[in-house]
């Protein structure tokens, strides 16, 4: 199972980015979100969305091996085993591992869904 | 006869209630003169997706959505509906 | 306190200081936000007979409670001052995402008093706020600022920029943001220019906190399901506002060769879907819109890329000066972008010289030699150059079609398309009384945004002149900029029929305070109300002489189309304020009685 994004169809809303800051902390903060749309204005006028392939890259690098999966087969970052050395946000080829001043421990997609279904144009889907 | 799938949406439906087949091979402003909608109501003709013109010919399986513009009319509130 | 981010920040930009105040509950309580806040701001904050171009008047930035949180097009940022246009009240707002990184950032508004001795930018990163040196910005374009701020800040700072027409002082110069999204009418990037504040940049990290979070997310998820089931989506979104230029053309709405018709021969080249197919490269969303309607083109044959042309760009600067090819439209709303120029006051100021040339009233001596021909592209273009770098003939039309009428004289104030001084956007509305009263009365000026009745008139007869229009126009002068007060967009009420049962519902989720849709709905009136009582205050011998639309309304019937030798008369003109005054509780002159401003509360503080 994989989150995918089809940037081309994206209009760059970060309806996606508040859904997850929601679903998975409860806030209203795109910044704690756990994928990342970057936009390219004024040329070419392009939105870029990245997510989190569940390459597994990141958990060859932990150097606490705190990177698990869960039953759905996302990897997610055991809190508090992490040592927040920072290796797996390097690593991350997406850049799709994410920090924030609120947290010591980075976060990542968990394949919640939760995004895919306040994305409006449906550039966001479950492969 | 040839038909073609009639959608009509929103404040539309005061006029057509509800999505009807008709005969191809009329432009859109006949097909709105038969079903007594008054064209100067319809904002956009979506035919398969596609805006068209109300001069457009229609072809036999064509989608028809005719949508209005509800702007300066609908302004029912139905506060009880959400929970 | 929920729903906001509790911190207002005060810049005085001749001192060059900075202070962050809390957020007045009672502001909160009384005027919810954006365009509230900035009425209530302007109204008790300006000295009577405030300059508008003076370091007294204030630029007001102000967000709204559904700012920034899961609600569809939560993005809308309001700018607000004393006009220059107009010298009146002045407030337009503007979409994309400033307003919801505004409320991250932790602030609810920006106020800008004084003036900046040299070109500054604010800002914003969080709880660090300085004003910034920005001498190296001053006259370079909107979008190309945008850009290099980007570059020097990061992608995540969100940017709000004037152009070079700001800088010079062009009367309807807008303020920029998102590359290409304007806070275009009235004047509020004049001011920002007068300012010297040439950018705000913002970025925030914080969250924006909410009274009940389950009740807020319910209703949230049920706003996004219905706009995403409503059976309008699909063509809002292919084609955004541009789905109705043919629509308006067809009923005669289109304004033609500065309003001379409502229909342009050549509308065919303006139409959506041709835009869609040709141009339009990227769907591009305010924040948290299911169903953008911003569309981002690139035109081929002018090598430029551009948001739009929208509805209101396609009208002025396409069929009102007459040009019929999209992509030469979508160049005069790229030049009119990097110049920070309003497409609709621009559009009707080049309208507006070329009818003068046409009849003569003007010639080749005052227009340093352009033919000022409808339909010429490169004359057009030219003008536009003009009128953003105030040169010649551009330095008169820069002050608005008023000024201009009045320079020019020999009639020509019949057809200077403008209501309170305020050009008129794209309705022609001589067989659409309820629509032409919406423009009378707008508090800004000849603008659609508070009131568009149009439909209302096609629905129920469009020669008819009834009480019911002014009872609508009212109505929908409520609820409209009710949306400015949230911040939050009408359209996924407008044009998908999202219920405005759910804006009060999730209101309440977010701020905790119980208010039912008519307790907005007199918010609003009372925001209204204190507008009006702002014009009354700022302009001297303000009354119902300020409500009356040009004389062409009454003098010359429409040329051609379907309404050809319509016009609404003097008399219908009068029935029309008389029924609106009547209906607001205002006295013969357009003045809010004693009882209405007691009935809304604001007796203490409006003394008219």
């Amino acid at each position: 199972m994989y989150l995918r994004a089809d940037s081309s169809k994206c209009s760059g809303c970060r309806a996606c980015l508040l859904a997850c800051s929601l679903y998975h902390f409860g806030e209203n903060n795109p910044k704690k979100a756990r994928l990342v749309i970057t936009p390219h204005f004024p040329d070419p006028g392009t939105f870029e969305v990245r997510t989190c392939t569940q390459c597994g890259e990141c958990a060859e690098v932990c150097p606490v091996d705190c990177i698990l999966q869960n039953e759905k087969g996302a990897y997610y970052i055991d809190a508090q085993e992490c040592i927040a050395c920072m290796a797996c946000v390097d690593a991350c080829p997406e850049g799709v591992i994410f920090i924030h001043p609120d947290y010591e421990a980075p976060f990542q997609c968990d394949l919640c869904e939760e995004c895919v279904s306040y994305c409006g144009p449906g550039a966001l889907y479950i492969e | 006869m040839k038909r073609v799938k009639v959608v009509p949406v929103g404040m539309l439906k005061k006029y057509l209630s509800e999505t009807v087949t008709a005969n191809s091979h009329q432009t859109v402003h006949q097909l709105l003169d038969g079903l007594g909608i008054p064209a100067d109501l319809v904002a956009v003709v979506m035919v398969n997706g596609r805006q068209e013109p109300k001069s457009y010919l229609l072809q036999e399986g064509d989608q028809v959505k005719l949508v209005p513009l509800v702007g300066g009319g609908q302004t029912l509130v139905k506060e009880k509906m959400v929970a | 306190m929920n729903g906001y981010a509790g911190t207002v920040l005060r810049v005085d930009l001749t001192k060059g200081e900075i202070t962050k105040e809390p957020l007045n509950p009672e502001l909160a309580r009384g005027y919810l936000g954006g365009r509230g806040f900035a009425a209530m701001i302007l109204y008790q904050g300006l000295e009577k007979g405030t300059d508008p171009l003076g370091p007294e008047n204030k630029l007001i930035v102000a967000t709204g409670p559904l700012s920034g949180l899961l609600i569809p097009g939560a993005g809308k940022t309001t700018f607000a001052a004393k006009s220059p246009a107009t010298g009146g009240y002045a407030d337009s707002n503007v979409g994309g995402l400033l307003c919801a990184e505004m409320k991250y950032a932790g602030y609810d508004a920006f106020i800008f008093e004084g003036i900046s001795p040299q070109p500054v930018y604010l800002f914003v990163d969080d709880e660090e706020v300085e004003l910034r040196e920005a001498s190296r910005y001053w006259g370079q374009g909107s979008i190309t600022v945008e850009k290099a701020l980007k570059e020097e800040l990061g992608e995540e700072f969100q940017i709000a920029t004037i152009g070079p027409a700001a800088e010079r002082g062009v009367l309807y110069s807008c303020v920029t943001h998102d590359f290409g999204r304007q806070a275009g009418r009235a004047g509020v990037g004049t001011v920002m220019g007068a300012k010297r504040l040439k950018a705000i940049a913002v970025r925030g990290t914080k969250s924006i906190p909410v009274a009940d979070l389950d009740g807020y997310r319910r209703i949230s998820r049920q706003m996004y399901d219905a706009c995403r089931a409503s059976e309008a989506w699909e063509s809002w979104t292919r084609l955004g506002t541009s789905g109705v230029n043919m629509w308006s053309n067809e009923v005669g709405s289109f304004p033609t060769r500065n309003f001379q018709s409502g229909a342009f021969e050549k509308a065919e080249g303006l139409n959506g879907e041709l835009m869609r197919e040709r141009i339009v490269v990227t769907d591009k969303a305010c924040f948290g819109c299911p169903s953008p309607c911003g569309k981002y083109s690139y035109s081929r044959k002018h090598g430029v890329r551009v948001e739009g042309p929208e509805y209101e760009t396609a009208a002025m600067l396409g069929a009102n000066v007459a040009l019929s090819d999209i992509e030469d439209v979508a160049y005069a709303n790229y030049l009119c972008d990097e110049y920070g120029l309003d497409t609709i006051s621009t559009g009707n100021a080049i309208a507006f010289a070329m009818e003068c040339f046409e009849k003569g009233i003007i010639t080749t001596e005052e227009t340093e030699g352009l033919e000022l021909r409808f339909g010429e592209a490169k004359v057009i273009f030219a003008l536009l150059e003009k009128i953003a770098k105030r040169e010649g003939i551009g330095d008169i039309l820069a002050q608005g079609v008023k000024h201009a009428a009045h320079v020019w004289g020999k009639g020509s104030s019949d057809f200077a398309i403008q209501v309170k001084g305020l050009e008129m956007s794209g309705y022609e509305s001589r067989n659409a009384p309820a629509m032409l009263l919406s423009y009378m009365t707008a508090d800004v000026g000849a603008h659609h945004n508070r009131s568009w009745a149009i439909t209302y008139d096609i629905e129920v007869g469009r020669d008819k002149v009834t009480e019911d229009k002014a009872a609508k126009v009212i109505e929908l002068q409520h609820i409209r900029p009710l949306f400015d007060c949230l911040g939050c967009c009408r359209l996924q009420w407008v044009e998908l029929g999202l219920d405005l049962g759910y804006y009060a519902t999730v209101l309440k989720a977010v701020t905790g305070v119980d208010r039912s849709w008519d307790d907005l709905l007199k918010i609003s009136e009372r925001v209204w109300n204190l507008t009006r009582a702002f014009w009354v205050r700022e302009v001297e011998g303000f009354g119902r002489e300020w409500d009356y639309p040009p004389a062409r309304t009454w003098k010359e019937p429409v040329i051609s189309g379907p309404t050809k030798g319509k016009f609404v008369s003097r008399e219908d003109v009068e029935r029309l304020l008389d029924m609106y005054y009547t209906q607001r509780g205002w006295d013969k002159n357009g003045i809010p009685t004693r009882e209405k401003l007691e009935e809304l509360g604001l007796s203490d503080l409006v003394k008219i």
